[in-house]
């Protein structure tokens, strides 16, 4: 009887502390295949859901060395006997595009759907490159020719995107919770599409609306860097300085990315605290370092941070005119035209804000490049309406520092119609 | 030599605790490359032999769960998708015997074209037949063929399954417990569902739903087996430059999968072969207990027995009763596995139709659509699983941690407890041929009930009904054929 009584009462509380079994983490998955690779070498299927998890897991934390380990498993595979395994293709197509090798993912997206018109996800990865370039028309016959297959968690977020980009905002947001819906069974995708989903809310100036959704997607997966970083920027654009400070920092811990560098060297910088402004940015100087060293000369978001500090300006103009080499989406006309106006090249740098708005975008950091530029070339009438639209469009919530420049710029122009 | 100056470069950088932050995956939209195919997602998969004659044996698959009449974009085979039954009759876990069946769109509804014969390749990578011994086709929504050879039905059918998922996923979230409440038992306060008017708790999860199934039957002679043979559904997608199709889901027994592969590993395993699967998978299955105590506190098939029993947890109203007996003298630990793995079905044609065949040689003999499948996994699970209890408990299993057992933190755990779901009622759960499916099953080919129709609509009365297959009789509502 009394063994009895300890029974229940360690059913009471395992079962009280709602006890569940470990998460398969993509850690143990690389354990796991890692271990069947070692068992049978020569079994192709082994390697390629090992190359899998290390894509996954470069997804999750942006570790390039795991890319590295996948991509030499994929060229192994592929190299044997001249076999061409589809799922191995499909993986190394996944592996250009995370390196940014968009040309050579939409030539073997184009390979796969040419083989296999009915493979949603080469369409997927052929609509992701050929965004990234800047081919919005045929990108969209892409995310059609998905609609048209299955329309789904892979379709809507990519017409979502489609649709923001194209200033439908509203259709955004409502593809984007489809994608959100379709997404359920995959915690990292729905957390994703959360993050999407919150940014064009941010972006659209619904900031309760976008807080609810990064708080959903790190509900849905803890290690959602971006859901941090979202719910920092919304943070600072309502003044909670410390606690934009506090999630950027955990967004962070997570994945070192530079812009987090650089948000929180503008909020300590902003707040008097030097000393961790500085080793902000020393942190961005490191990337730096390694980008060198790497010898990769085309990276558009360090273009914007040397652009937004007047530092390297020469530098943030190579960085992003190379990045336009690579790819001509609104994102990189527009980090090319505001390093162009930094290096006093306005002529040039109002023609690449304008292609950055070729699409009507309303994302109100064009419309602030543009105006600025505007301003600098005595276009008032321009500068006043794109600057209106860029503190309009989210309440200068897109960046706290650069906002109060705009609203300088503003100030100006209307002392100067007076 | 880069990756020895990158390496530097972070060795000298690490006072900065940020190692290698990687810029090129930072700025661009990796969208997520995943997403459901229900075409392509099988439910069930069952083998038996004819009810009405011994010599003929049944092959079905299920795909598109949760299909309702009144949507035909939930129940249409995919037209590039290669579905097979594979037959391994030598043991050896790789099909020697496949019958491949692919679809085309028609202007009224869809076409299906059946194959049968040796593979030119086996694996996770096919071709189609380049010499079948077996071809016929025929519109989707009707049976065909020869009742004396080849007959084949696909089409909209009631989904057979019975098993309350919803209540298991509470469990395995941690929302729930166990499948019945139990608020006064000895065990405390396990939440579960409460006992309705009907004296059942649980609710059928896939009740008045159907699914597209594809159903064949042969004679056995046909395919040369005259004792064992190992079952098993696969669908495949095209391969793009290989010309052939390469394997994305495959199923066995119920419910292994869902069971015992971990959420993040299941394209892993779809994407695998039986012959891979001890090698790949016996971690995730437990030990078995066995006649021996392995752990000095009677932790045996009979001591876990005695304690179920103690528990109460064989008792009408809070669990089911055993389904093995207390002297089950099971000697080898790595019985659920071998049971279990490869993912198989596996059934003996020199047996009866309906001799279940209960760990025999796997979970059942076979699977027939009416089989209580998730009770006995639930049963043999409660009684054979090797369970880590806290040692201070000094009841079996309550030694020392054992790798190869679960422990009581599991929800799985809970989960097994009473053995039962309790869809049925009380009374009738020793019974584990019959599994309380809301439809009728026809006791002619092709056997599954007729579809859910659309709501309001009177359901189908197909002539199959009357026990005589017909040849290209419509069985499922005329809605399915547009």
């Amino acid at each position: 009887m009394n063994a009895m009584k300890l029974i229940i009462g360690v059913f009471i509380a395992v079962v009280g502390a709602r006890a569940q079994a470990p998460p398969m983490t993509t850690d143990k998955q690389i354990e796991i295949y890692q271990k069947w690779v070692a068992a049978d070498p020569s079994n192709v299927s082994n390697q390629i859901v090992l190359a899998g998890a290390f894509i996954q897991k470069t997804r999750e934390t942006t570790d390039f060395g795991y890319l590295d380990k996948a991509t030499r498993l994929l060229d192994g595979v592929l190299a044997t006997g001249g076999r061409r395994d589809p799922e191995a293709l499909r993986l190394k197509n996944t592996a250009e595009m995370m390196r940014h090798h968009f040309k050579e993912a939409a030539e073997g997206a184009r390979t796969l759907t040419a083989a296999w018109s009915g493979d949603i996800r080469s369409w997927g990865t052929l609509a992701d490159a050929l965004l990234e370039m800047g081919h919005y028309d045929e990108a969209k016959q892409a995310i059609d020719k998905m609609m048209e297959l299955k329309p789904g968690l892979m379709s809507y977020n990519r017409l979502g995107f489609y649709e923001f980009l194209n200033g439908r905002v509203d259709e955004g947001i409502g593809l984007m919770r489809k994608a959100v819906e379709a997404a359920a069974k995959y915690p990292e995708n729905k957390a994703w599409c959360l993050v999407e989903l919150g940014n064009q809310y941010f972006k659209s100036g619904r900031r309760a609306e976008a807080e609810r959704a990064y708080r959903e997607a790190l509900e849905s997966f803890p290690g959602a860097h971006m859901a941090h970083a979202g719910l920092a920027s919304v943070h600072a654009a309502e003044g909670r300085t410390a606690e934009a400070v506090e999630e950027y920092k955990r967004a962070q811990a997570i994945t070192p990315m530079v812009q987090y560098s650089a948000a929180l060297f503008d909020l300590y910088t902003m707040a008097g605290n030097k000393a961790e402004a500085d080793r902000q940015w020393k942190a961005i100087e490191v990337v730096v370092k390694l980008e060198a060293a790497a010898n990769q000369k085309a990276n558009r978001t360090l273009a914007l941070i040397f652009a937004n500090q007047d530092r390297n300006l020469q530098e943030s103009l190579e960085l992003a005119r190379a990045d336009y080499e690579l790819r001509r989406d609104v994102y990189t006309s527009d980090a090319l035209a505001w390093a162009l106006f930094k290096n006093g090249r306005l002529e040039e740098a109002l023609k690449m804000s304008r292609e950055a708005l070729r699409l009507g975008t309303p994302e109100a950091v064009f419309s602030y490049h543009l105006g600025m530029i505007a301003n600098a070339m005595g276009d008032a009438g321009t500068a006043r309406k794109a600057l209106d639209r860029a503190l309009g469009l989210n309440g200068g919530g897109f960046d706290i520092r650069q906002a109060a420049v705009a609203r300088g710029a503003l100030a100006g122009l209307a002392q100067g119609a007076n | 030599m880069f990756k020895r100056i990158l390496g530097a470069a972070c060795l000298m950088m690490m006072p900065l605790a940020m190692l290698a932050p990687n810029l090129r995956a930072a700025d661009h939209r990796d969208a997520p490359g995943v997403d459901g195919a229900g075409e392509g997602d099988i439910t069930d998969v069952f083998a038996f032999l004819s009810p009405n004659d011994k010599g003929r044996l049944v092959l079905a698959m299920g795909v598109n769960p949760f299909a309702v009449a009144a949507s035909p974009g939930t129940y249409r085979f995919s037209t590039d998708f290669l579905y097979q039954f594979k037959l391994d009759r030598s043991g050896t876990f790789k099909e020697d015997y496949v019958i491949q069946i692919r679809f085309a769109n028609t202007p009224t509804g869809q076409h299906a074209y059946v194959v049968g014969g040796a593979p030119d390749v086996t694996g996770a990578i096919n071709q189609p037949l380049s010499s079948p011994d077996y071809a016929s086709d025929a519109d989707v929504g009707g049976v065909w063929g020869d009742p004396g050879g080849v007959l084949v039905f696909t089409g909209l059918r009631d989904d057979p399954f019975v098993f309350d998922v919803g209540q298991f996923n509470r469990i395995m979230a941690g929302t729930q417990d166990v499948f019945r409440d139990l608020p006064t038992t000895p065990l405390g306060p396990l939440r579960g569902r409460p006992v309705g008017s009907n004296g059942a708790s649980g609710i059928d999860s896939f009740g008045g739903f159907n699914a597209s199934f594809i159903v064949v039957e042969l004679p056995v002679s046909m395919i040369n087996v005259t004792k064992m043979m190992n079952v098993w559904a696969t669908v495949s997608a095209p391969s793009g430059e290989l010309g052939g199709f390469v394997q994305f889901e495959r199923m066995g027994q119920p419910a292994f999968n869902t069971v015992f592969i971990p959420k993040p590993m299941k394209d892993a395993f779809n994407q695998g072969v039986p012959s891979d699967d001890m090698a790949r998978w016996a971690g995730f299955v437990p030990d078995s207990l066995t006649t021996t105590d392995n752990d000095t506190t009677g932790n045996t098939i009979s001591g876990r027995a005695g304690l179920l029993s103690t528990l109460g947890l064989d008792k009408a109203g809070v669990g089911a009763p055993l389904l093995l007996p207390a002297s089950f003298a099971n000697t080898n630990k790595n019985l659920l596995r071998v049971a279990l793995l490869p993912d198989v079905l596996r059934i003996d044609v020199t047996r009866d139709w309906n001799d279940l065949g209960i760990g025999a040689f796997g979970l059942t003999n076979g699977r027939r659509p009416a089989d209580d499948s998730i009770d006995i996994a639930l049963r043999l699970l409660r009684q054979l699983a090797d369970v880590n209890l806290p040692a201070a408990l000094k009841v079996p299993g309550s030694g020392a941690a054992r790798a190869g057992a679960l422990t009581l933190g599991d929800p799985r755990v809970t989960a097994v407890l009473q053995g039962t779901d309790f869809i049925r009622a009380d009374a009738g759960l020793a019974d584990v041929s019959v599994s309380g499916n809301d439809a009728a099953f026809l006791t002619s080919f092709p056997y599954l009930a007729p579809p859910n129709p659309i709501p309001g609509d009177t359901p189908a009365t197909s002539v199959t009904q009357s026990g005589e297959p017909q040849v290209k009789v419509n069985v499922t509502p005329p809605n399915e054929q547009r």
